[in-house]
């Protein structure tokens, strides 16, 4: 089976007429794994999903489910395939059972086999007490869990969400990301499209960062941000002259630079977590007193940054 | 079968939405109803074009002639004559005033004031007398066939007028006497034969008139007219609401395009073909549910036969 490679993109394009949404990006997830696509409004991200998942039709290049073509194979490509649409495509007028039932006979269950699915997904979701409930009567976050549940009625080797967390109480995208995590452990692989870097650094073992219909750069949480240095910022306030410290600090074990000036500090480390302690005692020690602290850890936004030179958000 | 999901989640969801069934069901039951109640379906006979009873009353003043021609006495007998139509009812009243006062209290409809001098006139060849008609200014058809009816007994006496006239100048002509008792006689034999002239005209084995009104078709016997008009109305009603329904039913996939449920459907091992089966099998049921129902509840409520 296609050395282990659950979902394989090759080149895959797309064009609106002049608009050239996806150009000719490659990637491949692992099967058992979880990989985001992590990238701003319009980068791409839904077109690639939509190809994948047969809607559209690529322009250009092509992309394997399982090892079937997207393009020759749609059928059994399809079969493989849980997909999450980022807008919430349900019934309003039914009941969450009603759309699970729904569902899952679309994707070919029946009979006990069919009420069994229905049952566990709605445990997985988290709403086996509200099941009866009609989905226009339901809180957004709910709509986004029967959402995805849906795709997960007839337990597809792969499954690809769409932005599912978007636009809903921190409560259900708590529910949501453990979902993901726990359906990632019972071995499902999980194609994750976001533009929160947070959920894609706290989800993924590898991260494809899109931007203007390209991948710009792919890798895993750490490999990435390896390319804007592992250092920590930490920004730093005292109630004392800031040259006061500034030679002491520089001295500090971890410390890679210390600039500023009045009482305000920026501090480049390694690990903030050990250099902290020692930059408290050393204030103390030149009879001064740190009254705030900003940590920024290198994350993905700042890889972003360094990209492309605009933030991943507005 | 993939379809018969599709058709059934379909029919779930338009039986579950009020507005489609009301546009199914209940809004042209609704608008055959008011124009069934609007037709008077509701009124006793059911069924029955009927005019409501017309309750007349005489009021006989008429003194005899000579104690030899009593004309009033027979008005009360000639509007009860079985040629009349049977929702004729009359009475009789002593005298003028309890007749409007009758009338004013909407006991009777027609008051017939018969003059005094009826019979005095009928055998005068200079004497008038004049019937009136007191009537409920809120009808129309009732008081205006009274009239007519009166007008065919005063035709009546004015042509027996007539003849005892010519009769009498006959006789002087030749020098004989035309005595009171034989012309109380000839009048009376004159208004008998009038009657029964009247009647033949219209009501005899062999007619001078006949008025027919054929029936639509042979075999139907008694049909209700109002029955006949609502199968009509309820007809069209269903081809109409019918054709709603279809266009509700084809909307269906715009609202699935539009709440994304169709592109689901494609990202699921569906054809289009499938698809589209499944939403033409649900109108299709829905439509020959709606059919049924409302041929079956039209012809409780309205009594349509619907053959
Ligand atoms: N059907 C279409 N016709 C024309 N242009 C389209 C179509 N679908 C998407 N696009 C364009 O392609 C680009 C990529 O859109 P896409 O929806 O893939 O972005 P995305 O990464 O999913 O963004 P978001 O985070 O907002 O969902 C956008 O500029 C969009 O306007
Ligand atoms: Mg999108």
């Amino acid at each position: 089976m296609q050395n282990g490679k659950a979902i394989r993109v090759e080149k895959l394009t797309k064009n609106f007429g002049e608009h050239l949404a996806v150009q000719g990006i490659s990637f491949a997830v692992q099967q058992g794994e979880i990989l985001s696509l992590l990238g701003p409004n319009g980068a791409g991200k839904s077109t690639t999903i939509s190809m994948l998942a047969g809607l559209l039709a690529p322009t250009d290049g092509d992309a394997f489910v399982m090892g079937h073509s997207i393009r020759s194979d749609g059928a059994a490509a399809k079969k493989a395939l849980g997909v999450v649409p980022q807008d919430l495509a349900l019934y309003p007028d039914l009941s969450a059972r009603e759309n699970l039932t729904f569902w899952g006979k679309m994707y070919g269950l029946r009979g006990s086999a069919l009420k069994q699915r229905v049952d566990e997904t709605l445990q997985v979701i988290g709403l086996a007490d509200r099941q009866k409930g009609r989905i226009d009567t339901f809180s957004g976050g709910m709509k986004r869990r029967v959402n995805i549940g849906v795709a997960l009625l007839h337990k597809p080797q792969v499954v690809i969400m769409d932005e599912p967390t978007v636009g809903i109480d921190p409560q259900s995208r708590r529910h949501i990301l453990d979902n993901v995590k726990d359906l990632n452990r019972q071995g499902m692989t999980v194609l994750y499209t976001t533009h929160y870097m947070e959920e894609a650094a706290e989800l993924s073992n590898h991260i494809a960062i899109m931007d203007h219909g390209k991948v710009i750069a792919f890798g895993t949480h750490d490999e990435l941000i390896k390319l804007v240095g592992e250092q920590a910022r930490l920004e730093l306030t005292l109630n004392v002259e800031a040259n006061r410290v500034m030679d002491a600090w520089q001295h500090v074990e971890g410390v890679s630079r210390v600039t500023g000036s009045d009482g305000k500090l920026t501090v480049l480390a390694d690990d903030s977590n050990r250099v902290l302690p020692r930059l408290f005692e050393s204030a103390t020690r030149a009879g001064g007193r740190i009254t705030s602290v900003e940590i920024h850890e290198p994350n993905l936004e700042a890889v972003f940054l360094h990209l492309t030179g605009r933030a991943l958000r507005d | 079968m993939k379809i018969l999901d599709i058709a059934l989640k379909d029919l779930t969801q338009s039986f579950r939405s009020t507005f489609a069934l009301g546009m199914m069901f209940a809004v042209p039951l609704l608008i055959a109803g008011l124009i069934y109640f609007a037709f008077g379906g509701l009124s006793a006979g059911v069924g029955r074009f009927n005019l409501p009873t017309l309750r007349v009353a005489v009021v006989n003043l008429d003194q005899p002639h000579q104690n030899l021609l009593q004309l009033g006495k027979t008005i009360p007998g000639f509007l009860r004559d079985p040629a009349m139509p049977s929702w004729l009812q009359v009475s009789e009243i002593a005298d003028e005033a309890s007749a409007r006062a009758a009338l004013n209290a909407r006991e009777i409809d027609v008051a017939i004031i018969v003059p005094a001098n009826l019979s005095d006139a009928a055998l005068s060849p200079t004497e008038r007398a004049t019937i009136t008609i007191l009537h409920d200014p809120t009808l129309t058809i009732g008081p205006a066939f009274v009239q007519d009816v009166m007008g065919l007994f005063l035709d009546g006496v004015t042509s027996g007028k007539i003849a005892l006239q010519v009769v009498s100048d006959q006789m002087t002509a030749t020098g004989k006497k035309f005595e009171p008792t034989a012309q109380a006689a000839m009048f009376q034999d004159y208004s008998a034969w009038y009657a029964e002239m009247q009647r033949n005209l219209r009501h005899s084995t062999n007619p001078l008139l006949a008025v027919q009104a054929p029936a639509a078709s042979a075999n139907q016997v008694r049909r209700d007219p109002i029955a006949d008009m609502m199968g009509k109305i309820m007809a069209g009603m269903m081809i109409m609401f019918v054709f709603f329904t279809g266009a509700n039913a084809a909307q269906t996939i715009l609202r699935e395009d539009e709440e994304g449920t169709l592109a689901r459907l494609f990202t699921t091992p569906t054809s289009r073909t499938t698809v589209l089966a499944g939403k033409f099998a649900s109108v299709f049921v829905t439509i020959a549910v709606q059919v049924i129902v409302l041929m079956i509840v039209s012809a409780l409520l309205f009594k349509i036969n619907w053959g």
